[in-house]
């Protein structure tokens, strides 16, 4: 079977192998010359900075009405960016890098891009394989991202019209669909197609970018050790290559692969009844707060999507006991979740934009306005796919400058200058990212409106540790380690007063805001509170919660306290004599690797350790998109740290290694960690893959195919609306269908010409709307709900006239969800007087001509 | 002409201007060239390809014009186009004047040459691409492959005096002439990059660059004195201000993606049913060049003169014929890759056959010996290709060769013209020399090509521009189209009050079709998608059914031939001679797409339109 589908289907995963590879060789150039600090030379993320530079161009030239969005257009922008790059190779940083001899780092790297290659190729074939098992686009957001990629490829010019709001513009960071929609115009195919593909494309430059990360700081970490040994003559390049392979393979699983404990520590447990209730109570996450009525003897009868609480372990409970939704989503249940949502999206380039730290880091010199402009390309594309990570990582580009300078300053600190000059480059990242992507930010609005204080929902520590095992167990023992190697040069002082203080603030934040909160909504402040037994019941009861719930919020500050005392050691007189090497090989000063992987450690714990206090408002309400955000972020640089941490305690032969009894412990939980994460994944796919689909259970399973486009809708409505988008060409015309609510709850699906063809629909979608448009909403929408059902419903066509008038509609749709939701009494007037278009057994299209509507 | 014809060697560039016969005879041939594409322009109507490049531009400068905007796939034509369309007005002439203009500089681009190959073989170039039918027809039907061409050879010019000179302005210059003929000219022309690039490659592998002469800048390496900063810059510029016409028309810039959409698709996506298009036109064309091409190789190979320039002309052809291989896509014009190395090629054996040398001087041959020969052999030719047209109408009469219907006159005189050739060769090597009478016959035969080139040139273009029987021509548009044109003047003359624009058409059309840049000075056609939306409609154009159609009310039709074809029959073989020299065939011309002009009943007796006028 799996042999049929690559014959059907192989030329379109080729085909999009070719068209990333091709990005990739156009971006070659300029990766050459801009990632000089990494030993790689940004081979293995040319991929990903060449998809996100030919999406820039060509966006950006679209936006500002140069080029239409059509496949030769997208050559053309391929065209540029490789032009582009050639130029940038011959012009920039050529002295610097005259020295470079590219036989000699063929040679150095040659496992390196062999081993990318071929990791990149069987991550993609792989992922293909499981979608084009569980290839169904329903349920979640998956119907809404279908949507936009539609959009995408109908639309003519940029901003894509948004498809479920006839009229407007997507208000939606959606860099990731044009990537999606570039890559489907270019291979001819629908949305049914891309949307599958795109998972498959995703999971691979996730991994393969994670895996350049970690080699580049491996390999980095171990030349530096072997130039500081070499006496004479010429250092071996190829030494430590594999080394660095191996470990770059471990990031990729910590990343890519490993789940969270909630399958084995939970799941496993309550399905099949072996857990108290005692035990689920402890660990109180969604849904499994007390053992199942009768326990599940086979994999096959666990509980439907059990796999999606494995996102849901954190669990906020209320002073009266209700639940707060919290997500808590990690890459593996990205990709087993299949949502193309923008956190996934931007999955590679967030990736990337540690790769651009690590550059930072490691050049020999600060980085110029090449690079600057170069950087600040990938950050503002990052934040227009999902817009809370490009400021997260352009603090950590400032972050790995200043690491920089602090390696390279002999008294490792930073002084005037050095901030003077962090805070230029980090103005000119921040402005020069807005001002690139302009056009976006002009349209763009926002739910964030300021942030909240987060009193009553810390974080219980075992949930905490329930979902960040894999990397507690191995982080933290790595930061022991450190404070051990750094003995007396750890500075305490340093690490207490920055951790603590970092406390402190954010307690400080969190009462400023709350007592701001006070002062602005004093009644609903004021209904709370009584509604919870008064001021002192309820201040007693906050401060009992947060006592209790203290655990996650100390062990992360004890966390930062390592890494700071590390990263600030103890600074002696005769330190300021010695040299760089001789230094870090000594122990006084941490080498660039490890303070990489400290300053990624670092901003996990920060980014983890900030939601326990304050939370950033949007139209939730909550700290569930603060947390979904964070620690998916804190997934990522944790996976990459705790790959660092593996080479370093098992693998780095510089001074101070650990006792044999040390890391033979490592290795244990090391074991543990993956051991236990690794069972999430497995028991996943096999649900995924083959129960859910039936496939477990029949003999004659349906053939694989990665077109989900089928199981949007019922045959008929997906007849019907595939001959409409046939029909019109062109992005210039409105359909009126039934308007669905969000997640299609509660009924058939709707909206199906924009998600399918991306044939703009009235409307769709009112909750989703909400949350993109803001305030604006209702200016937007106007009176589109009542009009469409006033229009389906009403069976005199006068009003319909008027309504069809007012919207300037091309065509009426009338499918399942239509019946469903306004009946067929409306439809008689129509049939009477329209023509129809397409129509597929009770599925049918109505055309909208002038003469009906002049009556 | 005497004294440049006796000089054996490369005279020098003067760097004053004086006015010489050679500068003259430039100018002279300028001029014809010019008339020769100039006239009768306006007489054929456009093909289909052209008329969707027309359309996208004369809806860029007229947007009341009635259809959507078209995105153009010549970002060079488009502007031509657009600026002909405002300056003169949208004409079939105005349409093709670009390609026109082009191919004129085509034509005299050998100057730009003139150190390279020398003063006489670069003339004599020139005049054997006026001549060249595939360059004639090419500019005449406003093919872009004539602007790649000419981005082609400025490019190749520039790269040359860059590796002679290392200024930069010249590097700047191939920057140009590159992004220009792969982004500004058409969807062949990347494909002509890549041509030339291997053909360099292949050169270099086999002849290596040496030193340069004493005196010639000191060698360096070509990258590093490539000013890369200001050629990306000034390219850039070029591609933004082409492409979107001074910033006028921003999405103009499109065509350069379409371009290269075209490009790629033309690697998967046959054009027409002849399997390496190119090669087959250049063949069938111009045989002469081939044939005088082949032999200038044979002569270089064997006297060992085979320098860079012929091995880069010889790799040209060789990666010509390659490219029309693969890039299944190729148009007819493109058949210019292998022609214009092909000419350049023969024009080194006419140049060899047109010098005197030494050897002449020696044996004491008489400088009009040759030209004699010529002359013979010109008559002799003329004489062969009578009977052989003949021969060939005769053919077409037979089914097989057991029953062919030949005038046995004709056969006779053929057989005796081409005996009278062989003997006619011994006689005069007698008399003179060997070289002399081949020099001789092929000066002859390069005339005689040279003048039936011409004649082929024009039957592409003008005479034969309605029939389906010409290679070059796969679908041909039929003049009726014209008559279509003018019945719809009448029509608003009479009932719209002489307004064009206001005349209501409802056209069951290709909104960028022949049809449609018919319509083009009726803003008020609706292209329509059913024929159910033209029911009781003033004017209506609908396709040819067969039947009658119930359009709401009384009608009044007239056919109007859009394009022909030839009928499905196989090829025979025996129709060859006649298809090649007569451009006739046994297969049937079809009318293959036909509308019908619908009148409504009360508008052809006279009713005028309901358009709101007062009066």
């Amino acid at each position: 079977m799996i042999f049929d589908w690559i014959a059907r289907e192989g030329a379109l995963i080729f085909g999009w192998w070719a068209a990333v590879t091709a990005a990739g060789a156009a971006a070659l150039p300029v990766c050459l010359r801009l990632f000089g600090g990494l030993p790689d030379r940004g081979f293995t993320l040319a991929r990903t900075v060449g998809v996100l530079l030919v999406a820039f161009v060509y966006w950006l030239l679209a936006s500002v009405g140069f080029l239409r969005n059509t496949p030769g257009n997208i050559i053309l922008a391929w065209m540029l960016t490789l032009a582009c790059g050639i130029v940038v190779y011959f012009t920039v940083n050529r002295e610097r890098d005259s020295h470079v001899d590219w036989r000699d780092w063929w040679r150095a790297n040659r496992a390196e891009i062999i081993t990318a290659e071929v990791l990149f190729i069987a991550l993609l074939l792989a992922w293909s394989v499981v979608r084009a098992h569980q290839n169904a686009i329903v349920a979640t957001e998956k119907p809404m991202e279908q949507a936009f990629i539609s959009a995408v490829i109908r639309s003519e010019t940029f901003p894509p019209n948004d498809p479920w709001m006839a009229g407007y513009a997507i208000s939606y960071y959606y860099f990731g669909y044009v990537m999606i929609g570039m890559l489907a115009l270019l291979s001819g195919i629908g949305s049914g197609i891309a949307f599958n593909l795109a998972i498959a494309l995703l999971f691979a430059l996730t991994g393969l970018t994670v895996f350049g990360v970690v080699y580049n700081l491996v390999r980095s970490r171990i030349l530096q050790t072997m130039i500081a040994r070499v006496r004479s003559g010429e250092p071996d390049w190829r030494r430590g290559s594999r080394t660095a392979v191996v470990i770059g393979l471990v990031g990729v699983l910590f990343v890519n692969i490993l789940g969270n404990f909630h399958a084995p520590v939970i799941e496993i447990p309550y399905q099949t009844g072996t857990a108290s209730p005692e035990y689920l109570a402890f660990f109180d996450t969604k849904d499994r707060g007390a053992p199942r009525a009768a326990p599940a003897d086979d994999l096959a009868n666990w509980s439907f999507w059990w796999w999606f609480n494995a996102a849901r372990v954190l669990n906020d409970r209320n002073l009266d006991g209700s639940r707060e939704e919290v997500i808590d989503e990690f890459p593996m249940f990205s990709f087993l979740l299949a949502d193309n949502h923008p956190h996934v999206l931007a999955l590679p380039f967030a990736a990337l934009a540690i790769g651009l730290m690590l550059n930072a880091l490691l050049r020999r010199r600060e980085i110029g306005a090449p690079e600057i402009a170069f950087y600040a390309i990938c950050l503002g594309g990052l934040s227009f796919l999902n817009t809370w990570d490009g400021p997260i990582y352009t603090v950590g580009v400032i972050g790995a400058l200043a690491l920089r300078r602090i390696i390279v300053n002999r008294d490792a600190r930073l002084h005037g200058d050095d901030w003077l000059r962090l805070i230029a480059a980090g103005v000119s990242l921040f402005a020069l990212s807005f001002a690139l992507y302009l056009p976006f930010w002009v349209g763009f609005r926002s739910q964030l409106s300021g942030a909240l204080p987060n009193l009553i929902h810390p974080t219980a520590v075992q949930q905490f540790a329930v979902h960040f095992a894999p990397f507690l167990l191995i982080l933290f023992p790595f930061l022991l380690i450190e404070l051990w190697r750094a003995r007396d040069r750890f500075n305490w002082a340093m690490a207490l007063g920055g951790g603590v203080g970092l406390l402190a603030i954010l307690v400080a934040a969190m009462l400023g805001l709350s007592a701001i909160g006070y002062q602005t909504n004093r009644a609903t402040v004021e209904s709370i509170v009584n509604q919870n037994g008064g001021w002192e019941v309820y201040t007693q009861r906050v401060i009992d919660k947060r006592l209790s719930h203290s655990a996650t919020a100390i062990l992360l500050t004890v966390g930062v306290i390592l890494v700071i005392g590390r990263l600030f050691p103890v600074v002696r007189r005769d330190d300021l004599e010695t040299l760089e090497d001789e230094s870090i090989m000594s122990g006084a000063r941490v080498s660039p690797g490890t303070g990489f992987a400290l300053l990624l450690a670092g901003m996990g714990l920060v980014l983890t350790l900030v939601p326990e206090f304050v939370y950033l408002r949007d139209n939730f309400g909550t700290r569930m998109n603060t947390i979904f955000k964070f620690y998916y972020q804190a997934w990522l640089l944790w996976g990459i740290a705790s790959a660092y941490a593996v080479f370093a305690v098992l693998f780095d032969t510089s001074r101070h290694q650990p006792g044999v009894i040390a890391r033979a412990g490592f290795v244990g939980l090391v074991t543990v960690a993956v051991a236990g994460a690794v069972v999430y994944p497995i028991l996943g796919l096999h649900n995924r893959m083959f129960i859910e689909t039936g496939r477990y259970a029949t003999a004659q399973p349906a053939a694989l195919t990665l077109d989900g486009g089928r199981t949007t809708a019922s045959p008929d409505d997906y007849a019907a609306v595939m001959c409409l988008g046939a029909l019109v060409q062109g992005d210039d015309a409105v359909v009126i269908a039934g308007v669905g609510n969000s997640y299609d709850g509660g009924g058939p699906p709707s909206g199906l010409t924009g998600r399918l063809v991306g044939l703009p629909v009235l409307y769709n979608w009112p909750g989703h709307q909400g949350q993109w448009r803001g305030a604006s909403l209702g200016e937007a929408a106007g009176t589109r709900l009542q009009d469409i059902e006033r229009l389906y419903v009403d069976p005199t066509w006068s009003s319909a006239r008027e309504i069809l008038l007012r919207y300037n509609a091309d065509f009426i749709f009338f499918g399942e969800f239509e019946r469903f939701r306004y009946g067929t009494a409306g439809e008689v007037k129509f049939r009477d007087r329209l023509p129809i278009v397409c129509e597929f057994g009770n599925s049918r299209f109505y055309r909208i001509i002038p003469e009906a509507l002049m009556e | 002409m005497q004294t440049a014809l006796n000089i054996e060697t490369t005279p020098r560039v003067q760097t004053q201007f004086v006015v010489t016969l050679e500068w003259i005879a430039y100018l002279a041939i300028a001029i014809l060239a010019l008339l020769l594409r100039l006239a009768e322009l306006d007489t054929v109507p456009l093909t289909h390809g052209e008329a969707r490049e027309a359309l996208a531009a004369w809806r860029a400068v007229t947007p009341s014009a009635a259809g959507d905007s078209i995105t153009a796939s010549s970002v060079l034509n488009f502007a031509a186009q657009s600026l002909a369309f405002v300056t003169l007005g949208g004409s079939e002439a105005a349409a093709r004047l670009g390609t026109v203009l082009a191919g004129v500089g085509l034509v005299l681009l050998p100057i730009l040459f003139r150190d390279l190959l020398g003063v006489v073989r670069a003339l004599i170039f020139s005049l054997l691409l006026l001549v060249s039918p595939v360059l004639l027809a090419a500019s005449r039907l406003g093919s872009p492959a004539v602007w790649s061409m000419l981005a082609a050879g400025l490019l190749i010019w520039a790269v040359w005096r860059f590796q002679a000179t290392r200024q930069s302005g010249y590097g700047i210059g191939a920057a140009l002439a590159l992004t220009a003929l792969i982004a500004l000219t058409e969807s062949g022309g990347l494909i002509l990059a890549l041509i030339l690039a291997g053909a360099a490659i292949l050169t270099l592998l086999t002849h290596p660059i040496e030193d340069d002469d004493e005196g010639s800048p000191p060698r360096e390496s070509w990258i590093r004195a490539f000013p890369w900063s200001a050629a990306a810059g000034a390219s850039a510029l070029l591609m933004v201000i082409v492409g979107t016409s001074f910033l006028t028309y921003p999405v103009g810039l499109g065509a350069a993606g379409a371009a290269l959409e075209g490009a790629v698709r033309g690697f998967f996506e046959r054009a027409g049913f002849q399997p390496m298009l190119p090669t087959v036109t250049a063949i069938f064309y111009e045989p002469v060049m081939a044939l005088l091409g082949a032999v200038a190789l044979v002569i270089m190979l064997r006297a060992g003169t085979l320098n860079a320039v012929e091995r880069f002309l010889t790799a040209w052809v060789i990666m010509g014929v390659f490219a029309s291989l693969v890039f299944i896509g190729a148009q007819p014009a493109h058949a210019l890759w292998l022609t214009i190395p092909l000419t350049a090629l023969a024009s080194y054996t006419a140049y060899r056959c047109v010098v005197v040398t030494t050897q002449d001087v020696v044996f004491g041959i008489p400088i009009w010996a040759r030209w004699v020969t010529a002359l013979l052999m010109i008559g002799l030719l003329f004489l062969v290709s009578i009977p052989f047209q003949d021969v060939a109408r005769g053919l077409l009469r037979s089914l097989d060769l057991t029953s062919l219907s030949v005038d046995p006159v004709s056969g006779i005189l053929l057989m005796l013209s081409l005996m009278f050739l062989v003997v006619g060769y011994f006689l005069l090597s007698s008399l003179w020399d060997a070289r002399t009478a081949l020099c001789g016959m092929g000066l002859g035969l390069l005339i005689f090509g040279g003048i039936t080139s011409l004649g082929a040139g024009w039957s592409i273009s003008v005479t034969g521009a309605e029939n389906p029987n010409q290679l070059w021509h796969s679908r041909v548009s039929s003049r009726d189209l014209f008559l279509l044109r003018s019945t719809l003047f009448d029509v608003a003359k009479r009932q719209g009050r002489g307004f064009a624009e206001r005349t209501p058409i409802h056209a069951l059309v290709p909104s960028d079709g022949v049809v449609a840049w018919m319509l083009r000075d009726f803003n008020g056609t609706v292209f329509i998608q059913d024929f159910s939306q033209a029911a009781r409609q003033a004017v209506v154009i609908l396709p040819d059914y067969g039947t009658t159609l119930d359009l709401g009310a009384p009608y009044v039709g007239q056919d109007f031939t859009v394009s022909r074809a030839l009928g499905a029959q196989p090829f025979n073989t025996l129709d060859l001679p006649a298809w090649w020299s007569l451009g006739r065939s046994r297969a049937p011309v079809l009318r293959s797409e036909v509308v019908v002009l619908w009148l409504r009943q009360d508008i052809y007796q006279g009713v005028p339109f309901n358009d709101g006028l007062a009066g």
